[in-house]
Order: structure tokens, then sequence, then C-alpha cells
């Protein structure tokens, strides 16, 4: 259906002109619109800040009728990013009940990002980083930027 | 095929004709552009591109030197430019075209383009980017393209609005630019349509609209509009030599004249990989429709797959609950039961193998299980047994198989009526370790021990032969079984037979008990009867006039006044109700025509019919505008797929079975299909073509001379010339070995009566195979009997062994079988 690349065409040229804050977008492959490689900073008041955090956009062939699914290619400690090799992040605009066909993909990423500032523990994949983030978050932050450290610092 | 270059366009074309046509009556409506346009069109691209953006191509945006990657595509597409000239309604295909081909471009020069973009964007879609041809309005006053409407509300039924999700009864179609749609009164709509909730401010907005929704023939150069699916099929192979895919056209979530063309070897490519071509224009990012790897079925998605396996495979619960989700699938219950009994405790009393998924995690929840539910089952010795705790294996783990073999010796060296906890505490040094931690560690043993052959879904599907083909181990049955249950591990026809009718006794009493009721075909004959009487007059609603219509067509069919087809239809505008409903009818009323071509003349009719009229979904759309929309929705995809499928089944066995069933009798999956065919093999047993008749035969053949002797008898002398009766064969040892009688076939084929089935299946089978496989082979005789007497030394194990191995051969077979039977009426 070339009508969700016309679609996801638009939404790469926007987005290459207008680039939400700390996040650079690129095709994975340039024949290939509908895997996006994303490079995101760590919010600076985050633990995650000083970290780049490497992510895939996959757009599904019937976007933008459904959701694009986005993943963390760099290990992070989330309470919303699965902490396997999936890497599966639960964003609520993504949800296929949530997705609207007006969503655009600047939107999902601010989102994310947003999501690294602020975690949503009531509505985490990892129940028990969940607890640390509302229990013990010094210890929280300090794993945080500890994985930062080891798996997203920007030498690396 | 032309090289690539030519082909892009093409296809760009194609993907994008919805607009193309849809712009139809726009250039009508601007006749004069579309005059210049088709004069311009010849050769001159870059005025032709030009013209269709609406007069702006005099700001010369882009010349060809400013777009090196079009400028080869544009110079091919030209011919195509002129051929449409030709055609004035279709002009603005050119438009769409050009447009795409713009957008190719874009990740390569980008920049250039922005600006552009900012021209376009007050006419182009928000959600789908392209140029709007008519408005959709919402309550909610969002706008989108007529056609992301039509596609959200037709094709992916929902009437959210695209911008808000608010859902909408009607949104208006119209031209207006910004009127709202509270200011839309009635009187302003030309049509509308309340299936779709659109409302149509202008009849051609309708008409554009209804373009959308016909089976349009997706060649970017055909405007033949077919009747239905299987009109559009057969256009599109007789027209343009190509082929769709079966799986997209039922579930892709587009229009039919955005559905992709394919040759043979194009349509298996995209089957299997995917058609996602780098770097083509028309890249869909589609990587093939994944294959269940038992039924050699391909679906649609991962999703469509999953729920296929979710309702035709089985998966082991306890493994799930202990390794999480492995998505390790087998193939039927049967298989599935194989694992139970290999690697868990199933239950083998013979009620518990009719429930089904009576097996437990450790051997003590089992014997807790039998003490409980069936300790009459059990000897005063095995019940003693039963309610021993060997505790010295405990702290042996990583040999679960010698589990039972020692507990056992040991046990008897302790002697009678102690406290086995009292001493066998000694014997291990382990400390009493809860039931869960028990059951932890054997599990992680049997786990180990399982690693070599288990395997994850996707790599290796695991399969009855997989499992009959393993020796099973020592501890797969619990030294606790007894001589009753010593019958259900071992293949006992009768015994099974008599668990069917629910009379668990010994195999004894089995010829009396067919006995006693005088003529059961009879009797079974008076039940199938009563039983389509019943569902058709269920079907029609107890309207005593149309039943009595649908008496008068079977009788007039009966005595050949009408066809086999003209039935069906005369059933079809008899009944109101889904195709589903109708078939069961159908197969019902086939099983009680005694004279078989009767009954494979209807069967036939019945999939005739529904090749045709059901096997397509129906686009939704204004009804009575869809010609040949039939009552079924997509939901009943996959029956062409699996009849499709079944013609090229993957195993030659299977196939050679599927031959002969469809010769002989053209019905395999009802239980008196299976008599029937037996009946064509044997002509000389009497009544055998009575549906229930397979319970007395086979009560009368099936005897104990039978297994014992391994001489072949009279009609077992008949027999073999039956090649369609050696494919029966098989199955039959297994099926009955197994004591899983009927649960599956029932689900399979929910129509079918209750009573009779069980037994006439696997009678029909097991009378012709078990003495055929004896007649040709002594080593299977010998490996019977080493069972039976195997059995007398207690050891079910190599009863287990012997029923799968003996099996084995069956188990593909009667997959192959019951596969086959899904691919006719699944």
């Amino acid at each position: 259906m070339a009508g969700s690349q016309r679609r996801i065409a638009k939404e790469l040229a926007e987005i290459t002109k207008d680039t939400p804050e700390g996040v650079t977008a690129n095709l994975v492959d340039e024949s290939d619109v509908y895997r996006w490689s994303i490079l995101m900073e760590g919010p600076e008041d985050s633990p995650y800040a000083g970290g780049q955090f490497k992510l895939l956009l996959t757009l599904p062939v019937d976007y933008p009728f459904k959701p694009p699914a986005l993943k963390f290619e760099t290990k992070i400690y989330h309470p919303n990013v699965t902490n396997d090799d999936k890497g599966a992040m639960c964003l609520g605009i993504l949800k296929s009940e949530e997705w609207k066909p007006s969503s655009k993909i600047s939107a999902v990423l601010r989102t994310a990002r947003s999501l690294l500032a602020e975690p949503n523990p009531d509505d985490a994949v990892e129940t028990s980083i969940a607890e640390q983030f509302k229990n013990d978050r010094k210890e929280f932050e300090r794993v945080a930027k500890e994985w930062v450290t080891r798996y997203a610092s920007k030498r690396a | 095929m032309d090289s690539q270059t030519t082909t892009g366009p093409r296809a760009q074309a194609s993907a994008e004709t919805g607009p193309a046509r849809h712009s139809a009556g726009r250039d009508s409506r601007r006749g004069g552009r579309g005059g210049q346009n088709a004069g311009r069109a010849d050769g001159q691209r870059g005025g032709a591109r030009g013209g269709e953006r609406r007069g702006r191509g005099g700001r010369g945006k882009g010349g060809p030197s400013g777009r090196g990657p079009n400028s080869a595509t544009d110079s091919v597409a030209a011919p195509g430019h002129r051929a449409r000239g030709n055609f004035g309604t279709r002009l603005t295909g050119d438009a769409t075209q050009a447009e795409d081909n713009r957008k190719v471009a874009k990740p390569a020069d980008a920049g250039a383009e922005v600006d552009e973009e900012e021209d376009d964007d007050s006419e182009v879609c928000f959600i789908c980017a392209s140029p709007v041809i008519h408005q959709a309005v919402s309550p909610c006053n969002h706008r989108t393209c007529h056609i992301c409407a039509l596609r959200l509300r037709a094709l992916y039924k929902t009437k959210a609005c695209a911008h808000c999700r608010t859902n909408a009864d009607y949104v208006i179609f119209t031209d207006h630019p910004s009127k709202r749609y509270e200011e839309f009164e009635e009187k302003d709509f030309a049509k509308s349509d309340d299936i779709l909730g659109v409302k149509y401010e202008k009849n051609e907005i309708f008409e554009d609209t209804v373009l959308l929704l016909r089976y349009n023939c997706p060649d970017p150069d055909c405007d033949v509009a077919c009747l239905g699916w299987p009109d559009l099929h057969r256009h599109v192979k007789s027209t343009h030599h190509k082929v769709m895919c079966d799986l997209c056209t039922r579930n892709k979530k587009v229009f039919t004249h955005e559905h992709e063309l394919f040759t043979a070897n194009e349509l298996r490519k995209h089957e299997r990989h995917g058609d996602n071509v780098p770097g083509a224009a028309d890249q869909s990012g589609f990587k093939g429709h994944p294959e269940c790897g038992f039924c050699k079925m391909r679906f649609y998605g991962d999703d469509e797959l999953y729920t296929h396996c979710r309702d035709r495979h089985e998966r082991c619960h306890l493994c799930d609950r202990r390794d999480g989700l492995r998505f390790q699938y087998y193939v039927n219950y049967d298989a599935l039961e194989l694992h139970f009994k290999k690697d868990h405790f199933l239950c083998p009393d013979q009620e518990c193998l009719d429930k089904k998924f009576v097996v437990f995690d450790s051997e003590m929840d089992l014997k807790a299980h039998q003490l409980e539910a069936h300790p009459n089952g059990l000897s005063k010795d095995a019940r003693r047994d039963a309610r021993r705790v060997d505790l010295s294996t405990f702290g042996d783990f990583r040999a679960p198989h010698h589990f039972d073999g020692r507990s056992r010796r040991e046990g008897r060296g302790r002697g009678r009526g102690r406290d086995p906890n009292s001493e066998a505490l000694p014997v291990s040094t382990a400390q009493p370790l809860r039931r869960d931690e028990i059951a932890f560690q054997r599990q992680r043993a049997i786990q180990s021990a399982q690693s070599v052959t288990t395997s994850t879904f996707g790599t290796q599907l695991s399969s009855t032969e997989a499992y009959a083909a393993r020796p099973p181990p020592q501890s797969a049955t619990p030294q606790t079984v007894t001589t009753a249950q010593r019958d259900d591990s071992f293949p006992a026809l009768q015994n099974l037979n008599i668990n069917n009718n629910n009379t668990p006794n010994g195999s004894s009493s089995q010829p009396s008990q067919s006995l006693q009721n005088l003529p059961p075909q009879e009797q079974a004959r008076r039940m199938r009867h009563a039983a389509v009487t019943e569902r058709a007059t269920a079907m029609l609603r107890n309207d005593p006039s149309k039943v009595s219509q649908f008496r008068n067509k079977i009788s007039a069919f009966r005595s050949s006044s009408i066809s086999a087809s003209e039935l069906i239809d005369s059933f079809f505008s008899l009944f109101d109700t889904s195709s589903s409903e109708l078939g069961k009818l159908v197969k019902e009323l086939a099983d009680i025509f005694e004279i078989d071509s009767k009954r494979t003349g209807l069967l036939k009719a019945w999939s005739d019919w529904r090749a045709i009229n059901e096997d397509y979904p129906a686009l939704p759309g204004p009804s009575g505008i869809l010609p040949g929309a039939s009552s079924s929705a997509l939901g009943s995809g996959g029956s062409r797929v699996l009849k499709l499928k079944s013609s090229t089944a993957q195993s030659s066995r299977s196939a050679i079975n599927k031959q002969n069933s469809w010769g002989t009798a053209a019905s395999p999956s009802s239980s008196s299909a299976t008599s029937s065919s037996a009946a064509n093999a044997f002509p000389a047993l009497p009544s055998a073509s009575a549906p229930s008749s397979n319970r007395a035969g086979a009560s009368k053949s099936t005897t104990a001379p039978s297994w014992a002797g391994a001489t072949p008898s009279g009609p077992a002398g008949i027999q073999p010339t039956s090649s369609s009766l050696s494919s029966y064969s098989r199955p039959a040892p297994k099926a009955s070995s197994r004591g899983t009688p009927t649960v599956n076939s029932a689900d399979a084929f929910p129509a079918l009566p209750a009573a009779a089935k069980p037994t006439s299946t696997i009678f029909g089978y097991g009378s012709g195979a078990v003495r055929r496989d004896f007649g040709a082979s002594r080593n299977t005789a010998n490996a019977w009997a080493s069972d039976a007497q195997a059995a007398a030394d207690a050891d079910l194990d190599t009863d287990g062994a012997g029923a799968a191995g003996g099996a084995g051969g069956g188990g593909g077979k009667r997959k192959g079988k019951k596969k086959q039977t899904l691919f006719h009426f699944g």
C-alpha cells in the first residue's frame, strides 16, 4: 500500500526539518521507510542524562491505521521498558486501542523521551523496577545511572 | 516481464488507482483541464505533471534536472500516460502517479521537496498524505479525505474518527472545504448509506465511493469490475495470467484494486518471504505469511497463526507453567497425550483419558489423584503402593527414569503395612522436601532429560511421529496401574468401545452388549434422521410450511427429480442462516443417504456451492450495490486455503489417504462415510452402509483371534485387495490404543450426532486395520503379542512402547486423515 509510504515519507521529511529535542531519526536502510533508527539522548534532569539510546521504530504496512512499534536496542533500566533483548517500550499512544491514525511519529518520539524523564510506574512492564522507582528512588537512580554508563555512554 | 524501471510506475499506479479512479468525478467536473492534460500527456513529461498539479506546473518547481531518480521512471511512464490519454475519465491517474514519483525521490532529496510539501498541505489528507478528492467530515468536525474515512469504516470496521477516536454514526462526504458538520441538513444529502454510516452531499461523491468498493481489477490498465471474488480471481487469471494472494485478499485491509497481482512464482515468494524489494517504489515492508508447521498452511500474519494454533493444536499447560510460554505446540491431543505420558504423569484411567488433560506434574500428584478419584480401580496392593511416598528417590533427581523400577523393588523388600516414610528417611540423606520443591526438582530432571528432544515452535514442531519414534521412558506410566488400566494402554478395541458407551467393564462384556439393543444400525439410523429433522426444524424456526418444503426437496432429491446442486440452492433460499450452519445440515443429511452416489453428489454439490459462494469475504458496502456479496463474513477465511493446501498434502501417505477417501466415499469426515467406505471395500458385509452398523460389524469381526492368532480370516482375505482400506488401517491401532476416542473428532465435526460417531469411526478403521496389518506382516503381530506378554508382567511401559510403536506409522497417517477431513469441512 503505497498510501502508508506517502504518509511515512511526509513524516520523515517533517522530522528531518523539525527534529524533536534530543532525538535524531534516520532510516535504517535508505530504501526501507518502514524501519527507522532513532538516537535518543537521555533528558537532562533524569538519571539517563548523558546517555545515548538507540531505538528501532518499526512501522506496520498499514500505518497510520495501525500503530508503530518502538523498542530500545540499548539496554535501559526503566520501569516501562522490558529488560530483555526485546527492549519493548510500553507507550500509551502505541497501544492499538489508543492509537489514532492522526498521531505522528514525532509525537511518538516526544512521548517516548518524556517517558524517560518521567517514568510511569503505574503502567510498568518491569514491576520490580517500578516498585523500586516508587519506594527507593535513590537506588533506582543509582542503578539507572550505572546502566547508562555501562550501556549507553556516547563514547561506546 | 519488463525491467525494473518499467514495472516501477505500473506498480505504483496499481497502488494508486484508488485515488485515480476516484478522481474520475473530479476530472469530469473539470472537463477543460482534463482535456488539456490529455493533450499534454503525450510525451510531455514535465507538462503533464505540471498540469495535473492544478496549474501550478508553471512555477517550474523541480525541473528534470532536480530529480535525477525520477527521470527514468517518468520517461518510462510516458507510454502509460499516452495510453490513458484515450480514456478521459482516468486521466488523474497520471496526477497521482506523478505525485508518487515525487515522493519516491523524497528520501534522497527531501530538502528540495519540503517547500513543495508546504504547498500541498492544504489539499493533502492529514492521514494518508494523498491529495484530497472529497472530504469527509465527522461530527467532531475533523476532516480526512473520503478514502481514509471509507477505509476506516469499510475495511477497518471502525467508526472512530481518525483524529480523535470519537465514534461517529455518520460522517459526511462533501466537497465543501469548511462547512461544519452541524451546518449540514438532511436536505443537503443526495444519498445516505446506513451500513457504512456515510451521508453523501453529492451523487457523484457517492458514485466515487461506490466505485472504490467494487471488485475492481488490480491491474492498473484494466477497468474491469468483477461480480465478486471468485469472478475477480477468474478474470485476473484468464485475462492477465496472474493470481492474487488469497490470504491478502481475505485479510489485508485494502480496497480490491489495491491488492497485488502475482505470477505463480511471485506469489510463492510473496507468501514465503514477502515481496519487500528494498529500494523499490512500491515496497510494502511485508515479510511473508507465516506457516503452521503442522498443517503446512499459511496464515495472514502472526496473530492469525497464533489463533490457528490455539484453536487447532495443543499446548502443554504443564510445560507452559514450568517454562513460561514456549509456544511449543502439539499437532493434536493425541500427540499431546503422548507427551503427557512421556514427560508428565498422565492418569491412565479410561475415564480420565476421556476427560483429557488429567495429567500431573509429579507422580505424587498423580497418586493423590488416583486415590481420590478412583480408589476402586486399584487393587489393594496397588492402593497401598499408591499411598507410599518413596522419599529415597527424592535425592536422585537426575535419574528419574529409574524411579519406578527401584521404588517397586524396594517396596517389596520392605514388606507390607509399614510406614514407608519411617524407613525411607534413612535411605535418603535428603530432608523431606515440600511437595512443590519435589515437583520442581523432578521437573528440572525431566526437563534436562528431554532438552534434546524438545524443540521450540518455529524451529521444529513436535509431531506424533517424533514421539512415537522415541522409546517412552520407564517413568511414563506409573507402577500403580492395575489390570483394568492395562486394558487402557493396551490397544483393546472392545475396551474402547465399551468406554464410549459408558460401561467401563471388562472387554468380555462387549459382544453381549452389541446384541443387547436389537438392531443398533436401525437405531442409529433413526437417530440420525431425527437429528437432521431436528436441526432443520430448528434452523427453520419451527416454521411448518418451510419444514415441509424442506422435506419435499429432499424427497425430490432422493427420487432424483432434482439435482444435488439444485437441492443446495433451494436450501440456501430456504434457510436464512449462516453457511456453516447450513454445512452442518448438509453433512448430516448426506450421512443419512444410504445410496452412495446421492451422498457423494450432495457433498460435492455442497463443496462446489461453498467454493463459489462462501469462500470469499464480501466487501462491505451498500448492499444491493455489491453483487455477489454472500452472507459469509471475513471470519470465514481459511476454509479455502485449507482446501487448496489439501491438494498439496505434504506426505505421500496422506495424499494417498486423501485420494482413496475421495475415491471411495468422498465424504471422509463423517462417521458414516467411514462406514460407507468400509462398505465399498467389503461388499459382502451386511448392513455396512447403515451408519451404526460399524459397531456391530466391528464387534463381530474384531475378535480376540484376530489379535492373537493374526491369521487372515475370511474378510481379511478380501481386505488387502482394497488399497483404500490399507490407508485407513494404520490409524486404527493408534486410535484405539490411545484411548482418546472422540472429543477431537467431535470438535472438528460438531454436527455429527454424538452417539454413533466414536465407535463407528474407530471400528470402521479398526476392524480393517488390525487384520490387515497382521495378515501382511508377522512382525507387527509379534510386536503386539510381546506386548501382551509384557502386559502380563504388569509392566505397562512396554505396553505403552508397543502401542506407540505400533501406532507410529499410524500417527502420521491419522494425522493426515484428520487434517484432510478438516480440509473438507473445516
